[in-house]
């Protein structure tokens, strides 16, 4: 297990990984960045990422943009464990607080992506394991859902009806109310 | 020209698809409705157990609304959505809700404060819109003071975390006292008979109507004991295991001319709330050390920073608690409010001058989607 004392931190840190995407493009990034993708974490800890870290199921386009993501959550978690120890300390509160509001505008700002861009980041989140933006991303299509006819759901994200007649009557007599 | 038109996302995993899908608000039911009706595929991943079980998993049930109870010209308990849910029948005449936990209503069928000598009761789902009747408890008179609790079955056995019951045997726990003894009479949908305990007590013991609060396998009532020229709040603690009874001491001090309600704290410790002096005061049940419990302020919500002047000119009064939702429901000479002690947030829910008595309504509302209504009911633990 490489769990680094606090000596190695900086070590580690500084360590950098090389992600290569389906196209064959590399991405060179912090361990620091890398290890939000538990699926990388466990490489890194397995040690089998000598010479890249082939991603086939991730576009360049898409895995730039993960690593966006990847790294401002990074130093997002970074700056949580430096300040935790003077937690009672009130300037380093508001430094939090201005940190936290700047890492939501960050994230508002990642999702005005497209829906395809939207949905290759969820599959992505999900094979490189980051549970944050994999959360991010299904909030963002979930919010986008609700309050939306079936309709405009299917026409957003080009869906086919493949219900019967009587299968849509079906769940209209039981849920009525939801379509008044 | 115009531009091309984006590319067709990428076709999710069905796990994929149900990660956003559990992210849909659950007091927003409708847009879960809905989207069961986007496709097969959607409607299947709605409809399976494993989706209902991670829903609960992830959100508390929601307060899909609450029942206030009416008693002008006509009688009638009606159902208020809180929600985008909304009850295929709003209203219940000639009932008043008394109680409302995992998905069941409790409704008196004859007009309070009597009670349900003759008529019993109807434990009603408003999602479903499945009554059940019960008959009259059978230890009963006209004019006794009594407390009654509806609950799913499997919470005897401390095992109902799911709190969504949905079409499962229910229990009615029906508590009065008189001439020298307490009775608790239990119901079981599943017997569809009432068991009845006496216990000899000297004390004139009187129940007050609140709902109970359901903590550690036992019910607590607040009730009164009667004494020559006073009156003492006590709670009532009824086992559903051993059916043995017991009581707590209430915070010295705390009369019967004061409106209390009790509660549950965020942390699952047993409350107690009133209002005074323009603040809402919530009281806490500790334990010390050695198991001695005792009560203590846990928080004081200063009223006047909430609500306007003109609700304060008189004292308001707490009238219903929503366990869930952390929400507590004020009448005020403005109207009813609600308190939401996660966020610290007033909320004007309705004039409501006819309201008596008011019900807070929380249960999970998934669409029953068929045949995979069966499926809806507690799980194994895990």
């Amino acid at each position: 297990m490489a769990s680094a004392g606090s000596g190695d931190e900086k070590a580690a840190a500084a360590a950098m990984i090389t992600l290569i995407s389906s196209d064959n493009e590399k991405f060179e990034v912090t361990e620091a960045t890398a290890t939000l993708s538990q699926t990388i974490r466990h490489m890194i800890e397995d040690g089998c990422t000598d010479g890249g870290v082939p991603l086939p199921n991730v576009t360049s386009k898409i895995l730039a943009r993960v690593i966006e993501y990847c790294k401002k959550h990074a130093t997002a978690a970074a700056g949580e464990e430096g300040s935790s120890s003077s937690f009672s300390d009130a300037a380093f509160l508001e430094v939090d607080r201005a940190f936290l509001e700047e890492l939501e505008e960050f994230d508002d700002a990642f999702l005005e992506v497209d829906r395809a861009t939207l949905f290759d980041l969820i599959l992505a989140a999900n094979y490189l394991d980051i549970k944050g933006l994999l959360n991010l991303t299904c909030q963002k299509v979930a919010d986008s859902v609700k309050g939306k006819t079936p309709e405009q759901i299917r026409e957003m994200y080009n869906i086919v009806n493949d219900l019967t007649p009587e299968e849509e009557a079906e769940i209209r007599r039981e849920t009525q109310w939801a379509f008044e | 020209m115009a531009p091309p038109p984006p590319p067709p996302p990428p076709d999710l995993m069905d796990e994929l698809i149900e990660e956003f899908l559990l992210r849909l608000p659950p007091d927003d039911p409708a847009s879960l409705a809905r989207a069961a009706l986007v496709c097969r595929r959607w409607r299947r991943i709605i409809s399976s157990p494993c989706f209902r079980r991670r829903l609960r998993g992830l959100h508390s049930p929601p307060m899909l609304g609450f029942l206030r109870y009416i008693a002008e010209a006509t009688i009638v308990s009606r159902f208020v959505p809180t929600s985008s849910f909304r009850p295929p029948r709003a209203d219940r005449r000639d009932m008043q809700a008394i109680d409302s936990r995992h998905g069941h209503v409790l409704l008196c069928s004859d007009r309070c404060p009597e009670g349900p000598w003759e008529n019993g009761f109807l434990v009603w789902d408003p999602v479903t819109d499945v009554d059940q009747e019960v008959p009259a408890p059978p230890r009963c008179r006209k004019y006794w003071k009594w407390n009654a609790t509806v609950l799913c079955a499997a919470a005897r056995g401390g095992g109902c975390s799911h709190i969504d019951c949905r079409g499962q045997p229910f229990l009615v726990f029906f508590l009065c006292a008189s001439g020298g003894k307490t009775f608790a009479c239990v119901y079981s949908s599943e017997a569809g008979v009432w068991s009845e305990h006496a216990y000899d007590d000297e004390r004139a013991l009187r129940f007050t109507l609140w709902p109970a609060v359901l903590m550690d396998g036992a019910l607590h009532v607040l009730s009164y004991q009667l004494f020559q020229q006073d009156a003492m709040y006590m709670i009532f603690k009824y086992d559903l295991a051993t059916s043995g009874m017991s009581e707590i001491d209430v915070p010295d001090g705390l009369r019967v001319q004061e409106i209390v309600m009790p509660m549950s704290t965020e942390d699952g410790r047993l409350g107690l709330t009133f209002v005074e002096d323009s603040r809402l005061y919530l009281w806490a049940r500790e334990a010390d050390s050695q198991g001695v419990g005792g009560w203590a302020v846990s928080r004081v919500i200063e009223l006047e920073l909430l609500l306007p002047a003109d609700a304060l000119s008189e004292s308001p009064q707490v009238y219903g608690f929503a366990e869930c939702a952390g929400v507590i429901f004020l009448w005020t000479v403005n109207g009813f409010y609600a308190i939401d002690l996660k966020s610290d947030q007033a909320r004007k829910v309705g004039e409501y001058n006819d309201t008596v008595s008011l019900v807070p309504y929380e249960s999970f509302c998934l669409p029953a989607l068929g045949a995979t209504s069966a499926c809806e009911g507690p799980e194994a633990a895990v």
